[in-house]
Order: C-alpha cells, then sequence, then structure tokens
C-alpha cells in the first residue's frame, strides 16, 4: 500500500488548518491513516469528500465513540488515549455544536500543557542555577545536555499552551 | 478556568436545556439528539462532541443520573435537582419572552 506523510505545525495552532488539509488530500484519493511523529500518516485510496474532526478527551468510554458512529462520524485513529480524528460525510452535523463546549475543549487543554511547562520552567530554573557553581568539565557538559533536553521539553509545552490560551481567549471574546 | 460554568449560577444552556427536556424519559445519546432534533424542527442540532462533554457535566452536578444499560448506549434520566433546575430556567426563559413581548407587540403603548 503506498503511503505518505503531512507534517504537523502543531495542533494548538493548527489544528483547523491541517483538518481542511487532510479533506483536501482526501478529495485527492490521500486518507488519513493515523498520526505520526510530529505529523500524520496517508495511505493512498479512492478520492472522496469528507471532513475531518479533531477532538481532546482523556481515556473515553465506548459510550463516546458510540454518540460520534451513530452521528455519522466514523472514529479513524486515536494519539496516547487523548486526542481522537474522526471523519464524515461533508453533511454531517459538527462534532461541537455550542460556544460552551467548545471552550471546555481547549481549556483542559490549556490547563495540562500549562501544568506541565510550569513544572519545566522551574526545574530549567533550578539546573540553570546549578549550573553557575564550580563544575568538571565532564560534569558541565553532562549538566549542559541535560539543561538542553529540559529546554525542548519547555518548547513543546510551553507554546502549545499559549496557542490553547490565545485559542480560548479569542472564543471567550467572540461570545 | 473556563468561566463559563452556567449550571453553577443556576443558569442553563440551550443545549443543556433541550438535553435535560429530553431526559424527563430515559434516552441514550444518540436518542437525545435525534428528540432534540424533532422537536425543534431541526432549528437545534446537538453534535456528539457537545452531548458527551454536557452528559458528563450533568452527571457530576448530580441533574441527571445513568440508568443500568451496556456501555455502549448508556441511558439517562432527569433527577429531583435536574427536574427543579430545569423549572426554574423555564421561568427565566418565560420572563425573557414576556419582557421582549411587552416591548414588542405594543401593550407598553397602550
Amino acid at each position: 500500500m503506498k503511503r505518505k506523510y503531512m507534517s504537523s505545525w502543531g495542533l494548538a495552532f493548527a489544528e483547523e488548518r491541517e483538518m481542511r488539509k487532510l479533506e483536501k488530500m482526501a478529495k485527492q484519493g490521500w486518507h488519513l491513516e493515523k498520526f505520526a511523529p510530529l505529523g500524520y500518516s496517508l495511505v493512498k485510496g479512492e478520492p472522496a469528500d469528507v471532513q475531518y474532526s479533531l477532538d481532546y478527551r482523556t481515556r473515553p468510554d465506548e459510550e463516546y465513540f458510540e454518540m460520534f458512529a451513530s452521528s455519522g462520524w466514523e472514529h479513524v485513529t486515536s494519539t496516547g488515549d487523548e486526542i481522537h480524528i474522526f471523519k464524515g460525510h461533508p453533511g454531517a452535523r459538527p462534532i461541537y455544536s455550542d460556544r460552551e463546549t467548545m471552550v471546555t475543549k481547549y481549556a483542559t487543554e490549556e490547563r495540562t500543557m500549562g501544568r506541565a511547562a510550569l513544572t519545566l520552567l522551574i526545574v530549567w530554573l533550578g539546573l540553570w542555577i546549578i549550573m553557575q557553581l564550580d563544575w568538571s568539565s565532564v560534569m558541565a557538559t553532562a549538566l549542559l545536555m541535560v539543561h538542553l533536553l529540559i529546554t525542548i521539553g519547555l518548547i513543546f509545552t510551553g507554546l502549545p499552551y499559549l496557542g490553547f490560551l490565545a485559542k480560548r481567549k479569542r472564543m471567550e471574546r467572540d461570545s | 478556568m473556563p468561566r463559563n460554568d452556567t449550571i453553577e449560577l443556576g443558569e442553563l444552556t440551550d443545549s443543556t436545556f433541550y438535553i435535560l427536556l429530553a431526559l424527563t424519559e430515559p434516552r441514550h445519546g444518540y436518542l437525545i439528539m435525534q428528540f432534540v432534533e424533532e422537536l425543534t424542527a431541526g432549528r437545534m442540532q446537538i453534535g456528539p462532541a457537545s452531548m458527551y462533554t454536557i452528559i458528563k457535566k450533568l452527571v457530576a452536578a448530580g441533574l441527571i443520573h445513568p440508568l443500568d444499560g451496556d456501555g455502549k448506549k448508556k441511558s439517562y434520566l432527569i433527577t429531583d435537582a435536574g427536574r427543579d433546575l430545569l423549572r426554574d430556567d423555564v421561568k427565566r426563559r418565560q420572563a425573557i419572552v414576556e419582557d421582549a413581548r411587552f416591548i414588542l407587540e405594543g401593550e407598553g403603548h397602550v
């Protein structure tokens, strides 16, 4: 089977844009198969007119997927038992039908990312202070490596946090 | 965090209002969607993600409770607390409509 990789700019920033892009790809016969590292894996098939919707839900039960299925949304793939993508006919009803529940979708993600980013920030600062002490060159290098890893973690939680925060603020302003 | 917890304010959103109305009889998720759509002649369509979110919230608030049944199509029924809140919200909505009638239908000018 022919496969193709599509990269993601981060769901906190580009969710809508990427769902529309997946729809365009489906029109050309490239269908979403599953999440891939920092993107999506698409598989070749017949061109189809579909819509994609994404939802965040930690460890949902069967009832959750049943509600989607019975209202015309087929479950395509999930990652981490947390992010789920559904496929529907072009006329299927939107999965979120009111602003109040849509705000909770992003508020939960914002809280999770915010907590992770804050924890990493504290560790990052603590380590930075420790690094100011006098260390042997081996130790200094090791500390630098760890610090670098934490910096990467901080970027991958801090940026999504800001993205979700901005999204929620925008929604609350519009309502 | 989200400052949209209308249940705690004692006010129901339109979706929550209709879901409580549907659950005056035992119904599962999709039946609630169908009931609301038929009752409102298609004016109100509740999406599955909104439905799931609201049901979880109503259960947590003690306004509806799950009935025994298989996990896939769980049915729910309104509780006494839910019924009281629904009645209060009907009154609130009625008052809004009466205010509007008073102005728009000219009773204010008689």
